[in-house]
């Protein structure tokens, strides 16, 4: 090889490096638009997301799998002007945060197809994503997160307890019946009540009205009841010894349910196909109504960022995305509980489950949605909560003192707000 | 180079020429300029101007997306009375006196095995021991993460069966620290007894001979030859495993999804700074941790060099 | 002297070294063992207790899972043309650089040195993220040149080159090709770099493997799975796919082993470089 040859190489290669660019925009590729979607695994149906191909014609839709820290890909994607078209957004926190820079987003009000749309979904989950003067619409509603109680009816039935839901329901209606159960259960069975006092945090947290914030952005996470009832409650469960301190999303979490690690769990419904993969038992686990009554534990939106270049086109896609059928079938396949209230009474959504003893539970889930009340949520819940629950795992896994425990997530919580909204 | 040192009385036509001279050095060597400058252009670009840039932004508060905001020296006043910083500055120096002096000392006892004029197989040991280094961090702590598990986790069913008891590894900081510490033992040790091997194969046969001649004991032929001989080598590991240690990031993260465990206990400096400018989006806060990382690092280099002129000294 | 007897017969100090060197064996391999075993299992035979060490049979399985969850051939190729790419790149650069800075009296080359020399000095971490901004800026965000561009002249790199180049190329071998005629970069072509040859095969490895590993900065720069390189890819897996953890070591298996094959190839010159580096520095 000559040494001309040499430097031709070395500027291919750098050539090789200059196009080597796999930048992800709206392009029109023989006659069709693609548009590309950002989402979550088992937050949008695979299948249904082909299907979109079919339905708009002129579309592509390049859906991708995001996974890792979903938030931070976003926001970090958005600052670099190079936002996927659509996006899911996860959890009410995260939409408070979106909320707060809708300018990232195109405004879904302009559109009438949307407008005419938004009597479809439940209104307090609309609301969500809407600018405080409800002017400006960043996202439409993907599925909410009602609350219920999955119980193990081996352990229930060997510490003598009711296992038929209704029974359960009637029993289990307040978490003061709920902890007097579980001292039933550990003391005949030794299996504690619940998975982690995570869980039970989160519940009895949503089932109150204000959280961490009042509407006009004043702290009140060291002085609200909700709060301080929330943390009491999950302390209890620790000191009487009726968590078994597993975390969700986890590998032992699975193993504990299949292990009957644990008699039940308070969750939403996204953890029905959780549970079904965790533990493969037939008729063992059933569903109730929640001790302490409904909440909401989230639930996804999705929206059109504003480097889409066919915002119209794909507020249709998002529309038809989250259809009341297609919110249905979500159901059926993820256990993502619709937001559109229509979607309720699909047959699909109320076959009778033979995971869960051969009921339809849709009852539960149904009754616990359309009693939702929802509070205020600030832009900086989500990491408030997160202070908050890394103090309940260092009690339950470390036995650090409750009050310690408390007065250290305030002080880190004052600390990371300071620092959050400096100047 | 001979140029460079310009008569001080000299007239300014010969200062003139010798800067005359110097330009035709330059010209003449013009294709070599050209051979270093891309080490130069993207050092500019992609090393000095961001060092620049982290100055600007330690002074402001900026979310990535809202407006850039002036703040003085808001951010360093508010890492100063961090106590999540600070307690990982601490956990980073736990984890790698954790780390390294295990990982120094097994290290230095497989190169003398390894060294033994009678062992057999010496390719294989060395093989099998310099292979955890090439496996990724990311790799190796998904696996290791499987070990640590707490319920279910193999070491902790070995443990108990050994009457010692279950660790919960994950979730508390004293446990999490020497899960990384582990983990850091067994990616290195096999790398470091490589290089003292390389330093013990160095010393010449005819020093130990004549140390035999002379009556000394293998004690005192350790401690008087080996030792000394071998200090240069052994410093120069500390050094690298300073920079390594103080640079910790992947085995927390993966090993706790991010969140550096319930106690905090996994937060290294890397991880906060990481958590704080790209999940909390704190990108002026970001930058001062930056700065702040640089000092102790800095601070650490120069008690290295300090060390290492005092031991050379002696 | 006693070394000949002992050779021939067990005893105590040979048995306890056999001994150390068997434990430490274990404790280095059995991770490698055991992410095979695991990749040929099912979940929930992997978690139960107690715990299963021997092999399954799920292994194709456990791979038509990874495949059919993640495009993972495609970040195995983004990782493969990152640090093929930046490693080929970067040894034409650093060898240029280094072998300037050995063989050529030019004015500027201490000061400029002792600038190349001080630039290792700065952790990588003090501008993470000014970096991530200027990487906006030329739109690299989320592309793979921002993982290759920026270390194209490692500062390691060509200090590791001038070192052997200085002692290995000689003077009148470049004098002899000057007389010929032969211009700089004729000398470095026809001289300097068939000489040079085995040191950048030893660093060429390890800026391949470096990159191939390299995980922090691409987490913080690539955002679509579509870019990901095979380490942010097998982090993310672990994130969401957990329920499927024979998947999961599956992947780490598939990801880990181009460079045990690497490993098992140049592990001599790999090992004899990491001793020579620290010996003579």
């Amino acid at each position: 090889m000559t040494y001309k040859k040499a430097v031709a190489v070395v500027f291919t290669l750098l050539m090789v490096v200059c196009t080597a660019s796999c930048g992800q925009n709206s392009a029109h590729q023989n006659g069709k638009i693609t548009l590309t979607l950002w989402y979550w695994n088992d937050s949008i149906n695979d299948d249904l997301l082909k299907q979109v191909d079919k339905a708009f014609p002129n579309v592509h839709l390049q859906a991708e799998k995001i996974g890792g820290n979903f938030e931070s890909k976003l926001i970090a994607s958005m600052y670099a002007d190079d936002a996927p078209d659509i996006t899911a957004i996860n959890s009410a926190d995260f939409i408070a945060t979106m909320v707060k820079d809708y300018n990232q987003f195109v405004n879904l009000n302009q559109f009438s197809e949307v407008r005419k749309a938004k009597k479809q979904y439940l209104a307090w989950k609309w609301n969500l994503a809407s600018t405080p003067d409800h002017k400006y619409q960043v996202a439409i509603p993907m599925d909410t997160g009602p609350v219920v109680l999955y119980y193990n009816t081996k352990v229930f039935k060997k510490a003598g307890l009711p296992t038929s839901p209704e029974q359960v329901s009637k029993k289990l209606k307040t978490w003061d019946d709920y902890i007097q159960a579980g001292e039933h259960i550990k003391q005949k069975t030794g299996v504690p009540l619940v998975d982690n006092l995570t869980t039970v945090y989160n519940a009895a947290l949503n089932q109150g009205k204000t959280y961490y914030f009042t509407s006009d952005m004043k702290p009140i996470y060291e002085t609200n009841p909700v709060v301080k009832h929330a943390w009491n409650l999950a302390v209890e469960f620790h000191h009487k010894g009726l968590s078994a301190d597993v975390d969700e999303w986890t590998t032992a979490w699975s193993a504990a349910a299949t292990h009957d690690g644990f008699a039940s769990f308070v969750g939403a419904s996204w953890m029905v196909p959780q549970l079904e993969q965790s533990d493969t038992r037939k008729g063992v686990w059933r569903i109730a109504s929640a001790p302490g009554g409904p909440a909401d534990l989230g639930g996804s939106f999705i929206g059109v960022t504003k480097d889409c270049k066919y915002p119209e086109l794909a507020a249709k896609i998002i529309l038809w995305l989250q259809n009341p059928k297609h919110q249905a079938q979500a159901y059926a396949s993820l256990g993502l509980y619709p937001s559109a209230p229509s979607a309720f009474a699909d047959p699909i959504m109320n076959k009778p489950s033979s995971y869960f003893g051969g009921e339809n539970i849709n009852r539960y889930f149904s009754a616990s949605d359309k009693a939702i009340d929802i509070g205020f949520q600030s832009p900086y819940d989500a990491t408030i909560n997160n202070y908050f629950t890394q103090e309940l795992a260092l009690v339950a896994h470390n036995n650090k003192n409750p009050n310690s425990a408390w007065s250290e997530a305030i002080t880190e919580i004052n600390q990371q707000m300071r620092r959050v909204l400096v100047n | 180079m001979g140029i460079t040192h310009p008569d001080i009385h000299a007239s300014s036509t010969a200062r003139v020429s010798v800067w005359g001279q110097r330009w035709k050095q330059v010209k003449r060597h013009r294709t070599i300029y050209l051979f270093i400058s891309p080490f130069y252009i993207l050092f500019a670009v992609f090393g000095l101007f961001p060092i620049v840039f982290s100055v600007y932004l330690s002074f402001h508060s900026w979310d990535g997306l809202g407006v850039m905001e002036y703040i003085g020296l808001k951010n360093f006043e508010l890492v100063l009375t961090d106590g999540q910083f600070w307690q990982s500055v601490f956990n980073t120096l736990v984890i790698w006196v954790e780390s390294t002096i295990p990982m120094l000392f097994f290290a230095l006892v497989i190169a003398f095995l390894l060294n033994s004029a009678f062992v057999r197989l010496r390719s294989v040991w060395r093989f099998s021991f310099f292979l955890p280094n090439i496996t990724s961090i990311v790799a190796e702590a998904v696996l290791f993460g499987a070990f640590f598990q707490t319920k279910f986790g193999l070491l902790n069913y070995l443990l108990e069966k050994l009457g010692l008891g279950a660790v919960d590894w994950l979730n508390s900081n004293f446990w999490l620290q020497i899960a990384v510490a582990i983990m850091i033992i067994w990616r290195w040790t096999g790398y470091n007894s490589i290089i003292y091997l390389a330093g013990l194969q160095s010393i010449s046969e005819e020093l130990y001979d004549a140390a035999r001649i002379d009556g000394a004991s293998a004690t005192q032929t350790f401690l008087r030859i080996t030792i000394p001989l071998m200090r240069p080598i052994i410093l120069f590991t500390v050094i690298m495993s300073t920079i390594g240690g103080m640079q910790v990031f992947t085995e927390p993260q993966v090993l706790t999804n991010g969140s550096g465990g319930p106690g905090h206990g996994g937060v290294t400096m890397v991880l906060y700074l990481y958590n704080q400018a790209f999940s909390n989006h704190l990108f002026g806060y970001g930058s001062t941790i930056g700065w702040f990382l640089f000092v102790i690092i800095l601070i650490l280099s120069l008690l290295n060099s300090l060390l290492v002129n005092r031991i050379s000294k002696s | 002297m006693q070394k000949g007897i002992d050779s021939k017969g067990v005893s105590p100090a040979k048995l306890f070294l056999y001994l150390g060197l068997i434990i430490w064996f274990l404790f280095s391999i059995f991770p490698f063992y055991w992410l095979i075993a695991m990749s040929t299992r099912g979940t929930s035979s992997i978690f139960s207790y107690p715990p299963k060490l021997t092999f399954g049979h799920r292994f194709l399985t456990n791979i038509h899972h990874l495949l059919s969850a993640v495009s993972f051939f495609h970040s195995m190729w983004n990782s493969l043309v990152v640090a093929g790419l930046s490693t080929l790149l970067t040894l034409f650069f650093t060898s240029l650089a280094g072998f300037s800075f050995a063989k050529f009296e030019f004015p500027g080359r201490k000061s400029l040195f002792l600038i190349l020399l001080g630039t290792m000095m700065i952790p990588g971490q003090l501008s993470l993220v000014p970096l991530f901004t200027i990487m906006k800026t030329f739109h690299w965000v989320d592309n793979l040149k921002a993982l290759i561009v920026p270390g194209l002249a490692s500062a390691f790199g060509i200090f590791w080159i001038r070192q052997f180049a200085e002692s290995a190329i000689h003077d009148d071998l470049l004098n002899a090709a000057r007389i010929d005629g032969c211009g700089n970069f004729r000398l470095y072509y026809h001289v300097a770099l068939p000489v040079l040859r085995p040191t950048l095969v030893a660093l060429g490895i390890f800026l391949f493997m470096g990159s191939w590993n390299d995980y922090l900065w691409p987490l913080v720069v690539l955002n679509s799975p579509q870019n990901f390189t095979v380490q942010v890819m097998l982090a993310s897996l672990n994130g969401i796919y957990f329920k499927d953890y024979g998947m999961i070591m599956a992947g780490t298996l598939l990801a880990t082993l181009p460079l045990i094959i690497l490993f098992s190839i140049f592990s001599r010159k790999i090992m004899g470089s990491v001793a020579i580096g620290a010996v003579k520095s």
